[in-house]
């Protein structure tokens, strides 16, 4: 085997997989706390601060404010055979939003549908 | 079992040039590079079109990717996208070895969103969608024969979103940018913007970006 040979094989001997997950923003905790403790018209503000932290986002209405929670994950794969290569990477978004009134008394809130899956399709 | 060798005219010094060019063909390093933003959207709208304020859509679609407040009412924005860049790629023979590889590329992207505006009170005023598919960019680059970047700039679509950042943008002592923060799609809450809107132009533009 020549320099060459060698060269190559040890090219080939690195192919390999990268994986890659970071983690954005606030953590989920809502997903983990019974929902049915927030109710609209009866929960306030200083009870979301409490059970759920500072939001992403603080955001002013008309006659009343948003609380804007923002989590993010991304999870990448790569697989590299020098010939061909490929990559994928999937961001997913899980929010929650608690919009109040002008007293500061919960009027509606949502989260993202589910708690977002981030494993790359394979399909 | 007899071990294959090469018969003597492909040995020849024709045959060996078209072999090391097949070779090098073969170790291009080719790359596909998917980035997937966001969950899909409903592909069903019926719902939203029966909806009466912003409590029953955010029942249907959750939070918003972006909301905005004008004094004529509140707008939602629902947002993905699917990037994916295909490179075609060359290796560079160096004294013998191809370390180097020679790539081009084209990147696209399948876009859909939604928005949904209501009155002061959050009645539901109207709401659209599209769903389109678009160039990013094309590039070239010499890389590793190893690495797997992107030749074109996608920055623009991938982003982080402004919520990570909008507390410490409101702290923004650079100038122009910390003048503009009142009207910027970053921190203002009465401007909403797509993923992919240039910040050389319109509401950024007073950021000099």
């Amino acid at each position: 085997m020549n320099l060459r040979s060698l060269g190559y094989l040890a090219l080939l001997m690195l192919a390999s997989c990268t994986s890659v997950h970071t983690e954005k923003g606030i953590e989920p905790v809502w997903r983990s706390i019974d929902s049915g403790q927030f109710q609209a018209g009866v929960t306030k503000q200083s009870e979301v601060l409490d059970a759920l932290g500072p939001p992403s986002q603080v955001i002013s209405t008309h006659d009343g404010i948003v609380f804007y929670y923002l989590h993010e994950s991304s999870v990448g794969k790569g697989r590299i055979f020098i010939i061909y290569n490929t990559a994928e990477m999937q961001t997913r978004y899980d929010r929650a939003v608690f919009f109040f009134d002008g007293n500061g008394v919960l009027e509606d809130f949502a989260y993202s549908a589910s708690p977002p899956s981030t494993e790359p399709d394979d399909s | 079992m007899r071990a294959f060798r090469l018969s003597q005219p492909l040995c020849e010094p024709a045959a060996r040039r078209y072999l090391s060019a097949f070779l090098a063909l073969l170790f291009a390093g080719c790359t596909t590079i998917q980035r997937d933003i966001g969950a899909e959207l409903p592909e069903n709208l019926d719902a939203l079109s029966a909806a009466q304020d912003y409590r029953e859509v955010l029942d249907i679609l959750g939070p918003p990717r972006d909301l905005a407040v004008s004094e004529h009412g509140l707008t939602f924005l629902y947002e993905n996208a699917r990037l994916v860049e295909r490179q075609v790629g060359i290796s560079i023979e160096i004294q013998d070895y191809s370390l180097l590889k020679a790539v081009v590329g084209r990147g696209d992207a399948d876009r859909d969103a939604i928005i949904v505006h209501f009155d002061r009170e959050g009645r539901l005023l109207a709401h659209s969608r599209k769903q389109w598919s678009e160039l990013i960019g094309r590039g070239g680059g010499i890389q590793f024969i190893l690495a797997m970047l992107p030749v074109t700039d996608h920055g623009i679509l991938t982003s982080p979103e402004t919520a990570h950042t909008w507390g410490a943008q409101l702290l923004e002592a650079d100038l122009p940018i910390g003048l503009n923060r009142g009207s910027s799609p970053d921190t203002s809450p009465g401007v909403i913007e797509l993923r992919g809107t240039p910040w050389h132009a319109g509401q950024r533009s007073l950021e000099l970006r």
